[in-house]
């Protein structure tokens, strides 16, 4: 994905506190901070915080981590897809007016697109704005004197972070989110998580004695009436969850390993599955499979009308009439891969001058990592480029012990220098062999500092053919957006490895993926021959362990079939055709499964993805078009929190706590793992430490030279 | 006795190796930037990317001026003798830095929307980064000409993870990004002090 989740938090600290002044207007805009990941968290709390939870800072400023007093959870399962909505309410158990944070440690690949807060009368709603409004709202709140800051924070999204201002003594506030996640599908089995771990201890910034929350969970009630603010509301609460599989007839069973469930048939093809009791500290997980894993499926789910409801009611209306859909292709479990046999393997690495140092060495050894995977029935060939082209041989060999041992060599020898002309390295990996058998996978490692980048683009789509572009970045920088799009246009992938130690890991995975290709050339297309709206546009290609979501949009009451077909055995040259039709037309339409928002966010991707500098005003129109219609943060809107209560005056002061340090030490970096560049060069210190080295041995050897004299 | 002179020797010649590898990479810092001025005199005139010498895999993309103090834009000329000028490099990777300072390739170009990152060595090009303070102006020649200027608006020492520094904007910034601390003497650091400024104007070639 790109950086669709980003978000502009806007934050200001007293828009509260201003109440009450002149205005009567519903929507009294500006408040709080709507952070997707928080960079007020600091890394001990990353630790420690394993629920929901609201940190609230005590007048004497010392800090009280509060555990919700009820929480309530509705899932929607539809594939791959799982759409949650939270409600958690926590309770201010002190006698002083708080301020605080809450905090929602996000599930993988998980993105929030809604939140409400209700605090006593107050109703706080976040609200997707462009960037630009965003900040207009933020400098009208400033003219109006109000204490006002506008922070503009990248993050990766782990947390969902949102400020809690003007907590009464006693007052709950009840705060609501729903995020989308994309579900883990591992070996044939899906699961889920929602967080309700407890934080085992936590040591108070300002060295007061440690709280430990287990103590306080076990002693629920007493916490909750201990007037001290010390473990206000630290008390396990009521969980209520509830989890509506869609499709269920297309899966086995569902397990609960932690906790006692109860699984019932909802309407028509669901089921829905409701938490019994809840055991303290253990996630809730559930686990199923699909019935009949051992052979490739496809699955739809259907939704009718958006999940966020237009505020405009005629494109409310018009919305009426849109279904959205999504089609998930299942790839086989099979124990063995039968199909891993003579495939070809085409590696090219970049060995220009900019890949010089770490890059060169991190090259080499995905290299290495690469040749091991290969098998004797398998063949390969290197490129290394970097002005020229230099080839392993002349057209890929069979990989047999010797051929490999010569391999290994060549790939010790590689040297980083000279200039880029990634082109012609290019052509000669996707250039056909007479012999051509099947699939060519083409991995292409390299920081991909290329200038010509769109004809780049080009020369793949004319000449991919039935190869696969693979692309791996290398080094602290490289040039992601190109290799992205590189691969997209090669029907590939993009690996990033960041570091030396991410090498082993990072091309396991990918080689461990392409080794089994399931389905390629995959179609979508009606009974009647026409061609679904449907994203991505250019299908990828079905590999073992790894289910394809396809999103796509129909008017409403279109009920014919739809078809779908791709290539089997497309490595042996044993190529088959296969094919499934799925009947839309009597599909159950939920309402709620977000369907409509992967459509959007696909469809987004899809515009990046054909991005040009000329294009680029319009894209970016039609991408904030997208995001506002569909309520969903983008590089060009944010979810900023507004006050749509009614002014009315306040009349505690509030005590807001001392902003505290932004940026841990050791923070352990983005979701991509990526760094800046390395900036410094140690050479002052290598002068310094040559002079004094120089220094010593010339005053060693004047004193050697002098005591022969004296001794003379 | 003659083997503690040849001792001395031996750290008397490794003394020298260390200060010649320092030394070295001192005046490849200072030294390139000649050779890089006249592939970028060469940009100018004729456009399109030249490389300052044949083997090389980068080419100067713009020429960075850091004034000394606060200036009205009348009197932002190149021959501004305040200005410290400095030709960025193609690419911001190790052996490019060493030579000038490097803009991120997969960054905005210099005036279009977006976020134009420069990475430069604290001990050499971008040792005077620690003197920009937010108000200042910076500006920027591009190979059309043309000249830029942004106004810093923040600079600070960040953790090297903090990447969304280098991620795209919707308005056009310009990212100045070196190591910290400056006075350090050897080159493991985690942290970078990073310079942010926004596009101001666009002045006509002159």
């Amino acid at each position: 994905m790109f950086g669709i989740f980003q978000s502009l938090p806007t934050q200001t600290d007293a828009g509260m506190r201003s109440a009450g002044v002149t205005h009567n207007s519903l929507l009294t805009v500006v408040v709080m901070l709507i952070g997707l990941a928080a960079g007020d968290v600091n890394a001990r709390e990353q630790e420690e915080l394993q629920q929901g939870t609201l940190i609230m800072h005590a007048p004497d400023g010392s800090e009280v981590m509060s555990l919700p007093v009820s929480t309530k959870v509705r899932m929607q399962v539809s594939g791959l897809i799982n759409r949650v909505w939270v409600e958690q309410t926590f309770r201010n158990g002190s006698e002083f007016w708080l301020d605080g944070r809450y905090l929602f440690p996000l599930p993988e690949n998980a993105a929030v697109d809604g939140m409400e807060l209700k605090i006593g009368e107050r109703k706080i709603q976040g609200q997707v704005k462009t960037r630009g409004q965003a900040k207009a709202d933020y400098e009208k709140a400033r003219a109006e004197g109000k204490k006002a800051s506008l922070v503009e924070q990248h993050r990766p999204n782990k947390f969902f972070s949102t400020r809690v201002a003007n907590l009464a003594p006693g007052e709950a506030v009840q705060v609501s989110i729903h995020y989308q996640q994309t579900l883990s599908y591992d070996n044939g089995r899906f699961s889920l998580r929602f967080p309700m771990l407890v934080a085992p201890r936590y040591q108070s910034p300002s060295g007061e004695p440690e709280t430990d929350l287990i103590s306080a969970y076990g002693a629920g009630q007493q916490a909750e009436t201990d007037n001290s603010g010390k473990q206000g509301g630290a008390s396990p609460g009521t969980v209520d969850i509830q989890a509506v599989f869609h499709g269920a007839g297309a899966l086995g069973q569902i397990l609960s390993p932690h906790h006692w469930v109860t699984v019932s048939p909802g309407s028509e093809d669901s089921l829905e599955v409701t938490l019994l009791d809840a055991l303290p500290n253990r996630d809730f997980v559930l686990e199923w499979q699909m019935a009949d894993p051992g052979r490739p499926q496809a699955v739809s789910y259907m939704q009718s009308g958006m999940s966020h409801v237009p505020s405009d009611t005629s494109v409310a209306e018009l919305e009426q009439n849109t279904e959205y859909g999504v089609v998930m292709l299942v790839p086989p479990v099979t124990g063995n891969h039968e199909f891993n046999q003579g495939r070809e393997l085409v590696l090219v690495i970049d060995v220009s001058g900019s890949m010089g140092g770490e890059s060169i060495r991190q090259a080499r050894q995905a290299l290495e990592r690469a040749l091991t995977t290969l098998s004797s029935a398998d063949r390969f060939n290197i490129l290394a480029f970097s002005d020229r082209v230099t080839s392993f041989s002349a057209a890929s060999i069979p990989a047999t012990k010797n051929n490999l041992h010569r391999a290994y060599r060549f790939v010790d020898s590689l040297e980083a220098d000279g200039g880029t002309e990634m082109a012609p390295a290019l052509l000669q990996a996707l250039k056909v062999t007479e012999d051509k058998t099947g699939l060519r996978q083409v991995i292409f490692i390299t920081d991909g500092a290329v200038g010509n980048e769109r004809q780049l683009f080009e020369l793949i789509r004319n000449h991919l053919g039935d190869s696969r572009l693979f692309t791996v970045g290398i080094g602290s920088a490289p040039n992601s957006f190109f290799m992205e799009k590189a691969a997209r246009s090669g029907k590939g992938t993009f690996t990033y490895i960041g570091s030396e130690q991410q090498v082993a890991e990072r091309m396991t995975e990918l080689l461990d993926k392409i080794a089994s290709p399931v389905m390629t050339n995959l179609q979508l297309r009606y009974a009647d021959g026409t061609v679904p709206e449907y994203w991505p546009a250019n299908l990828p290609d079905l590999y073992a362990g790894e289910p394809i979501m396809v999103s796509l949009r129909q008017q409403a009451g279109r009920s014919d079939e739809l078809i779908v077909s791709g290539d089997t055995g497309a490595l042996d040259a044993r190529k088959q055709f296969w094919q499934t039709s799925i009947d839309l037309g009597r599909q159950v339409k939920s309402r709620v499964a977000g369907l409509d928002l992967l459509w959007a966010r696909e469809q987004m991707a899809e515009l990046r993805f054909n991005e040009t500098g000329t294009n680029h005003p319009r894209v970016k129109e039609q991408i904030t078009a997208l995001a506002l219609k569909y309520h969903l943060i983008s590089p060009y809107t944010s979810l900023v929190a507004i006050d749509v209560t009614p002014d009315k005056p306040v009349d505690a002061e509030s005590r807001l706590a001392e902003a505290r340090l932004m940026r841990p030490a050791g923070w352990s970096g983005g979701a991509s793992g990526q760094v800046m560049p390395k900036t410094a060069t140690g050479s002052p210190g290598e002068l310094l430490a040559g002079l004094i080295l120089m220094l010593t041995g010339l005053s060693g050897y004047y004193l050697v030279s002098r005591k022969r004299m004296l001794k003379a | 006795m003659k083997s503690v002179k040849l001792l001395a020797i031996a750290v008397i010649l490794g003394g020298l190796a260390l200060f010649i590898k320092g030394g070295y990479m001192q005046a490849k810092a200072h030294f390139a930037q000649f050779l890089v001025a006249n592939a970028w005199q060469k940009t100018l005139e004729q456009g399109g990317e030249h490389k300052p010498w044949s083997w090389a895999d980068t080419w100067p993309v713009a020429r960075l001026f850091l004034h000394s103090e606060h200036k009205s834009s009348a009197s932002l000329q190149h021959n501004d003798k305040g200005a410290k000028s400095l030709y960025v490099l193609a690419g911001a990777v190790g052996r490019t830095l060493a030579f000038g300072p490097g803009m991120l390739l997969s960054g905005a170009k210099p005036g279009e929307a977006g976020n134009t990152v420069i990475a430069g060595h604290r001990d050499t090009h971008f040792a005077s980064l620690q003197y920009l303070k937010p108000g200042q102006v910076l500006s920027m020649q591009i190979p059309s000409g043309e000249t830029i200027e942004y106004q810093v608006f923040d600079a600070g020492v960040y953790h090297e993870s903090d990447a969304w520094l280098m991620e795209d904007t919707d308005r056009s910034i310009l990212t100045l990004i070196t190591c910290y601390p400056f006075d350090a003497l050897f080159a493991n650091t985690p942290y970078r002090y990073v310079v942010r400024a926004s596009l101001r104007q666009t002045i006509e070639k002159s």
